[in-house]
Formats: C-alpha cells, structure tokens, sequence
C-alpha cells in the first residue's frame, strides 16, 4: 500500500474581502503519495492555485485565511507549524514551480548567483561547491552550455528558464515537488521536453510531484491520479484511465467533451454551457447545479458528497450515490 | 556615402571584448553608456556637474588667492586679475564660487544621500511588511510634505540654530517623504513580482529577499530623483544662506553671497550675476542630467 505523503483535509482557505467572503478553497481533501505524480485539473480560478500557495503556506494573510482543515506533510501540520520552521520546509523539502518562466528568475543577477544562493538558503558550503553543484543539476535539466553560470535570465528563452527554474526547485533534492502549470506559457514542443524532464526527475530522485494544470493532455501523459476541482471544491478523483474512460461527475465529463477531437468533424466546438458560479454567491446545493445537464432537484438544495464510483474513484454526485444505494438495498 | 571614405562601420558586437566568446553576451554597462552618451542634455548635464566637481576638488589649483582674505580693492570691476570682480570686503568673487561650490556640493551631497538612506528605508519597510507600519510611515510622510519644504527648513534651523551642518540636517530632513514614497511605490510593485513568490518558495528569509530581490530592484528611480533632489537641495542650501540661517560668514556661500549683495546690485552687479549664475548652472546641470537618466532608464526609450 502506498504511503500517503501529503495529505489535505477539508482543507478551507477562505478571502476576506471588501465584497465579502470569498471561498477559494472549500473542504478539499486531497493526498499524494511517495513517488507519485498526481495532477489537479480545473478552470481558472477554481482554486488550484490557492491550494498549492497554501500547502507552501504562500497565501498572503490577510486577506486570505485557513478557516478550516490541515496539510499533512509526513505528520507534520503545516497549517498549524509555526512560519519559522515552515522556511526550512519551503525549499527544503516543497518546492514549487510557477507558470510564468520570464519573471521567476531576478533579471540583476546571473543563473549560478540565483541557483547558488537557492542551495546557501538551506545548507552551508562553499562558493565553489555550490556552484559545482548548480551545474550538474543544469546538466540534469539539459542545460550544458558553457558560462551558464555567468548568464543573465534575459540572455535565456522562456524554456531554459523554466529548465533553470526546474533545476533550482530540484537541486536540494526535495520530497515534494508543485508544479503550477508549469507548461502554460511555452511552446508545445518545449512543453513535451519539460514534460519529460518531470517524469525523469520523479523516476530519478524518486520527487513527488503535483501537477496543476487545466490542460488534460498533460494529466494523460504524465499524472498517476487526478483531481478535478471545481469552484473551490475537488468534485472527482480518480486514475488517469477511468478519468478517460469513465469520468463520474458531468463537469468532468463536460470537459472531456469540450476537446476537439481527431475523428469527426464538428461545426462548433462544445462548450460547457452557462459560466462558473461567481465566487462569492455560491449556490446553496451542488455547485456546477447551474451548468449540469443532469441535475435533479435535489442538487439545488444538497451539497453532494465525495462518494465512491468504482475502486479508487470518487466523485461529488447525487447519480452515483444513487446508484450505490440502491446497489446496497438490491 | 558619407562612410565610404573612412573605415566600414565595425559590427558593435565585435568591437571590444574579443576574449568572451558568445555575441549573446550582455553588456548591460556598455549599452548604458552609449545611449547616455546619445542623449544630448544629459551630456550637457553631466559636464557641467563635472565641472562644478573639478573646481571644488581643485580650487586651491583654480586660483591664487584666499576665499576669506579682504583687500583694499574693493567692488573692483572684472578684470583679469580679478575674472568676477571683488566683493565689499575686497575678496575675489571667483575664488569665492569656485570654493562656494565644495559648499554647496557637500550639502547636496550629504544632504540627499541623508535622505535617500532615510527615505528608502522607511519606504522599503512601509512597502514590504504594509500594514500597521506602512500607515504610521506614510502618515509620518504626509506630516512632512503637509509643510511646504523650505518653510519646514526654516523651522527646523531656527530649532537646531543656524549654520551649515544645520542646514544640512533641515535640507535632508524635508526631502525624507520624496525618496520614502517613491521607494515604497517602487517596493510595492517589485513585492508583486514572480521572483519574489519564488524566493519565497525556495524558503529564504524575508530580511534577505528585501536586501537580495527587492532593493537591487527599487534602484533605479532613486537613483534619477536623488540627481534630480539634488538640484533641489542646492537651492534649498542657497535660499537658507540668503536668509542667514545657512552658512556663516566667511564660508563662501552661494546663497550668502547673494544676500551680501544686495546693497551693491547697482553700484556692483557682478557680486550677485555670478553667484546666482553659479546656483543657476549647478542646478540645471543636475536637472539636465537627472531627466537625462530618467530617459536613458526608461525601458520604453530604448532603441
């Protein structure tokens, strides 16, 4: 059996703000496994995001605040765990990855002074061994040009970038590593390479990694498991086949049927209909209740829960926990 | 072709530097000072803050007599012997500017470096940890530019007494809020930044990522308005040598020796012409060369 890693309960991150409270994240229970990469899929804004700030304890308070649940990372609280210690944790053992490459990266000092002092934050050794060090794990990432080191991140592309961003997550060798659609602002073939690397570098330092991303070709290619989250809530968690082949709840279907696909030919694209539920008038039942296709009249007054589908897969739906009830009288 | 006859134009790339390799290689300092060098009014500006440099630094070499010693030739005309004539007391008024000028570059300077260090760090404390601190330092800014500057100036002298370390402290004082709002602004967006979240996530300290990623970040501005404060602070050092509350007699004052001038205007022009004319210089000088860098920093003039 796997050993849970991370493991988020009912985790609540709610915004207070002038028009009123926002709630980003609402109950998420999610948990990652050692060596496992999972993905979390969702639409902007639906709190995928927020959630990984919050496993690095990154969101800004106020406005934001943790009303509810825990994060679990090898037993320890990290809601809970003073900032002091959560600075050894950062870094040390999560580190994260942002989606904008070009301005992750201080554009006054060269690769090796950012990559060296990213080593010299958590561990104390020389100039030269950090160095010797920031380059091989370059190397690792498929950096190995000459004079590196000395180079300013305006002289790279958005894909050496985000390789020496990958590379100064990866070089203390940390357990847990969040990726934040680290894909979305580059090409499609640097995409595939970075791609590669992740999974090279979770077979080779054995990293867990979450993936966040709304883009479900990455979850195919890469992900173990899947979350779907939707308005603050994970709706759906499966493995990567089932969530292709049998998605649970209708907004998962709803976004397997909104890519375009090779074999016929459509006039219009599907589209979801109808828009995501706005942030701080959430409907009272199910919260995709407005947009589903099937929805009954009991989604408007419930908020279903996470019920099992099948073996290892869950899904916030009345349909299937009808389904099982009435499997359990049968 | 105008280039026909002389050499062919070299590739900029190939000019210097043949021992680094790579034509990617950035050089940051050189494109700075080529485009400072292009830009015709902060050339300007530059040479005559040089100007006024060289003759504080060699003064003692720029003429052969004292700034304090009287003769008995007194509000003589301009003459070779005397270039800008001499004052009530017989002192050549050229010896007294040339050395005026140590004055009034040392008050700006230690003046405005007073406020930059000041200003930046309330303005980097009030941006970064925000909150109760960001309204109690820019509350405390607001009290500061409630007064106008020169005013609060002279308060602060006829507090302290006057003189020209004084003066100094006053001059630094009421140009505290320019530096600390313009830091905290600069702070403020800098904080925003995504490598500021990513030193985060690598687990540095905040101390650190101030000192490290947002400082280096809040330079530049400061660095155009402290040339500009400059300016500002020549003038403020002159108007409270005018007023008497600056430096004392004998120090060779700019601003003093306009106020001694002032009975002589008709009967001896030239004791108030050069001394305004030298304030008049040094602050467009400094004008000229701050609005220059402000240009040549602009990402948005680059060529």
């Amino acid at each position: 059996m796997a050993q849970p890693m991370l493991e988020i309960q009912q985790l609540k991150l709610h915004f207070f703000t002038d028009q009123g409270v926002v709630k980003a994240v609402d109950g998420v229970d999610l948990t990652i496994n050692k060596g496992e990469i999972v993905g979390l899929v969702g639409e902007s804004g639906c709190g995928k995001s927020v959630t990984s700030l919050s496993i690095m304890g990154l969101v800004p308070q106020p406005p934001g605040k943790i009303v509810n649940g825990s994060i679990l990372f090898e037993g320890k609280d990290l809601v809970r765990i003073p900032s002091r210690k959560m600075r050894y944790i950062r870094g040390k053992e999560i580190a994260m990855i942002f989606q904008e490459p070009m301005t992750s990266l201080n554009p006054l000092f060269t690769i090796g002074n950012q990559l060296t002092e990213a080593i010299r934050t958590h561990e104390t050794c020389s100039r030269r061994e950090a160095e010797q060090r920031s380059l091989e794990m370059l190397k690792k990432v498929g950096i190995s040009r000459e004079g590196i080191l000395r180079e300013y991140p305006h002289q790279l592309s958005g894909g050496m970038r985000q390789r020496v961003m990958i590379a100064m997550a990866m070089i203390l060798k940390p357990r847990l590593l969040i990726a934040d659609e680290p894909t979305t602002a580059l090409d499609v073939t640097i995409q595939a390479q970075i791609l590669d690397l992740m999974r090279l570098l979770n077979k080779e330092f054995g990293t867990s990694i979450l993936m966040i991303t709304h883009d479900l070709g990455i979850i195919a290619e890469l992900c173990d498991r899947v979350f779907v989250m939707y308005a603050g809530q994970v709706v759906e968690e499966t493995d990567r086949y089932s969530l292709y082949k049998s998605p649970g709840h209708p907004y998962t279907q709803g976004l397997l049927r909104s890519i375009p696909g090779m074999e016929e030919r459509q006039k219009r694209l599907y589209a979801i209909p109808g828009q995501v539920v706005p942030p701080h008038n959430m409907p009272a039942g199910c919260r995709f209740a407005p947009r589903c296709q099937d929805v009954m009249e009991r989604c408007k007054k419930e908020v279903p829960p996470l019920s099992p589908v099948a073996e290892g897969h869950l899904s916030r739906c009345f349909l299937h926990q009808g389904g099982e009830q009435e499997h359990g009288t049968a | 072709m105008q280039f026909s006859r002389t050499k062919p134009p070299v590739p900029p790339n190939e000019t210097g530097s043949a021992n680094r390799n790579s034509s990617l290689e950035a050089k940051p300092l050189r494109d700075l000072v080529r485009s400072f060098i292009r830009h015709r009014s902060a050339v300007i500006g530059a040479s005559l803050v040089v100007i006024f440099i060289l003759c504080a630094i060699f003064a003692p070499l720029l003429t052969p007599y004292e700034f304090y010693t009287s003769t008995r030739e007194t509000l003589d005309d301009p003459s070779a012997a005397h270039w800008f004539g001499t004052d009530d007391l017989g002192r050549d008024i050229f010896t007294r500017i040339i050395y005026g000028a140590r004055i009034s570059l040392w008050v700006g300077f230690v003046a405005i470096t007073g406020s930059i260090i000041i200003g930046s760090f309330l303005g980097l404390v009030a941006g970064y940890y925000g909150k109760w601190q960001d309204s109690l330092i820019s509350r405390l800014f607001d009290i500061l530019l409630a007064f106008p500057g020169i005013l609060l100036a002279i308060a602060i002298v006829a507090m302290l007494g006057p003189g020209l370390n004084n003066a100094l402290i006053a001059i630094a004082i009421i140009n505290i809020p320019t530096f600390g709002r313009l830091m905290r602004s600069r702070v403020l967006s800098v904080k925003q930044e995504d490598f500021v979240l990513a030193a985060r996530a690598i687990g540095m300290k905040n101390s650190r990522i101030l000192w490290r990623h947002i400082l280096p970040n809040c330079w530049t501005p400061i660095m155009v308005q402290g040339t500009l404060g400059f300016a500002t602070a020549v003038i403020e050092a002159a108007a409270l040598g005018f007023l008497g509350l600056g430096a004392q007699p004998p120090q060779p004052e700019w601003g003093t020796m306009l106020s001694d001038s002032r009975e002589f205007i008709q009967l001896a022009p030239w004791t108030m012409i050069f001394p305004g004319l030298a304030i008049m210089l040094t602050v467009l000088g400094f004008n000229l060369l701050g609005d220059g860098l402000r240009d040549i920093f602009d990402p948005r003039m680059k060529q």
